[in-house]
C-alpha cells in the first residue's frame, strides 16, 4: 500500500500573466494553509495580474476552508493581485448560504472562462483597489 | 448481475473504473462461492469479505481504500448483523449501528467528511443533502480535533417513516462552558468565527448539544432526505 505522508501541494499555474489555482483534491487544513503560503509567495514575485481559484473540484467547503479561501483572496488583493473564485458547485453554494458563510468581498464567477474574462475587464494596475466594496462586485449567485 | 450485486458494484464504481470493479466483483464472487446473477442479501457479507484483498491491491490511496471498505462493511452489516465482519482496527469501524471514525489527527477530519458524503450518497440522498451532511461532519470533526484532541464521529442511517442520516460526534475534551452563547451567534472565537456549530445547526433538521465542562461534548445531528 502506498502511503502518502508528505503534505500534498496544490499547483499554482501561470497563464498569460495570471495565476491559476485549480483545487482538485480533498482539502485538509494543512493543504489549505500551504496553499495560502504558496499564493503569497507567488504574488510577491510581482508579475501576476490576477489570480483565479477554481473550486469546481471541491465538494465540501466548511467554515474553516471557506474562511481560508476568503483570507487568501483578501491577502492577494492587498498585494495588488485581484482574485476571482470560480466554479463553486451549486450544492456547495447553497450549503454556504444556509450556514451564513458567504464569501463577502470576494469576487466570484461561474467558471474559469468567466473568471479570466472578469479579471481582464477589471481596472488596470495603478488605480486604487476598492477594499471596502463588499457584495457589490459579485458576478452571480453563490 | 442482479440488483443486489448492482449495489455492491455501485460502491466499487465510486472508487474504481468499471472494468476493474467488475473483475474484482466477479473474482470475489467466485471465491465466495456465490453467483452475482442470483445474489441474495444474506450472501453480501461473504462476498464483501472476499473483496478485501483485491481492493488492497487496486485502491492505492489509503483514504479511499478505507472509505470503500467502510461502505461495503456497512452494507454487509446491515444485511447480516449476526455475522462478524473483517475488522479494520485502526481506521473506520463498522457496527450494526453505523460507521465509527476515530478522530485523532487532522487527516481524520478529511476522512470523516469524505465518508459522510459517501454515506449520504450511498443512502440515496440528493447532492445538496450530501453536501450539507458532509459539511456538518467536517465542522464537528474539526472541533473535536481542535478543542478536544481526540474523539469519535459515528454515522448511521435512520430507518423508519422518514429516511435520514444521523451523526454523533463525541469527545471527552474540555467541554463548552457557554453553549447558549455560542449558538446565539454573539460569540466570536479567537481563531475561528464561531460559525461552526451555529452553521451546523442551520444545516440539519435536528441538533442536540450535550456538553459538560471538564467531561466532554457530544453533538447529535440528524438530517432527513428532502
Ligand atoms: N468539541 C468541543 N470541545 C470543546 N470546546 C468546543 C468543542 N466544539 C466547540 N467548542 C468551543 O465552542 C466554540 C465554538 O465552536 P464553533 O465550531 O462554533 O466555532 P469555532 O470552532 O470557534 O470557529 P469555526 O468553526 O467557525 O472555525 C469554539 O471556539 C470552542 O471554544
Ligand atoms: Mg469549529
Amino acid at each position: 500500500m502506498v502511503m502518502m505522508m508528505e503534505t500534498q501541494r496544490i499547483p499554482i499555474v501561470r497563464l498569460s500573466g495570471k495565476l491559476i489555482v485549480s483545487i482538485q483534491t480533498a482539502l485538509s487544513d494543512t493543504v489549505v494553509d500551504r496553499l495560502q503560503q504558496d499564493v503569497a509567495a507567488a504574488c510577491e514575485k510581482g508579475d501576476a495580474r490576477g489570480l483565479v481559484v477554481d473550486v469546481s473540484g471541491v465538494d465540501v467547503l466548511d467554515s474553516y476552508i471557506t474562511r481560508s479561501l476568503r483570507d487568501l483572496a483578501v491577502m492577494a488583493r492587498l498585494m495588488g493581485v485581484e482574485t476571482v473564485v470560480c466554479g463553486l458547485r451549486p450544492a456547495v453554494a447553497m450549503t454556504l448560504v444556509e450556514m451564513g458563510m458567504e464569501l463577502p468581498g470576494v469576487r466570484t464567477a461561474l467558471n474559469l472562462d468567466r473568471a479570466l474574462a472578469l479579471l481582464d475587464s477589471l481596472q488596470p494596475e495603478g488605480l486604487p483597489h476598492d477594499l471596502a466594496g463588499e457584495g457589490d462586485e459579485w458576478e452571480g449567485e453563490a | 448481475m442482479n440488483e443486489v450485486a448492482g449495489e455492491i458494484l455501485a460502491i466499487l464504481r465510486r472508487y474504481l473504473s468499471e472494468p476493474t470493479s467488475r473483475s474484482l466483483l466477479t473474482s470475489a464472487a467466485r471465491r465466495a462461492n456465490v453467483r452475482l446473477e442470483v445474489l441474495v442479501r444474506s450472501e453480501i457479507p461473504q462476498l464483501v469479505q472476499q473483496l478485501g484483498p483485491g481492493l488492497n491491491i487496486f485502491l492505492q490511496e489509503p483514504e479511499k481504500l478505507q472509505n470503500c471498505k467502510s461502505l461495503l462493511a456497512l452494507v454487509a452489516v446491515e444485511n447480516a448483523p449476526s455475522i462478524p465482519m473483517e475488522s479494520q482496527p485502526q481506521q473506520a469501524e463498522s457496527r450494526p449501528d453505523g460507521i465509527s471514525v476515530p478522530i485523532r489527527a487532522e487527516h481524520d477530519v478529511v476522512r470523516a467528511r469524505t465518508l459522510g458524503k459517501d454515506m449520504a450518497k450511498q443512502l440515496g440522498f440528493s447532492e445538496v443533502v450530501q453536501t450539507k451532511v458532509a459539511t456538518a461532519v467536517s465542522e464537528l470533526a474539526r472541533n473535536i480535533f481542535q478543542y478536544a484532541g481526540t474523539g469519535e464521529i459515528r454515522i448511521r442511517r435512520i430507518e423508519g417513516k422518514k429516511r435520514g442520516i444521523e451523526v454523533v460526534a463525541r469527545d471527552q475534551g474540555p467541554g463548552i462552558s457557554d453553549p447558549a452563547l455560542i449558538l446565539s451567534g454573539a460569540y466570536r472565537s479567537k481563531w475561528g468565527m464561531g460559525a461552526g456549530l451555529r452553521g451546523t445547526k442551520r444545516l440539519v433538521d435536528e441538533f442536540e448539544l450535550d456538553t459538560h465542562p471538564g467531561l466532554g461534548t457530544t453533538v447529535r445531528i440528524r438530517k432527513y432526505a428532502e
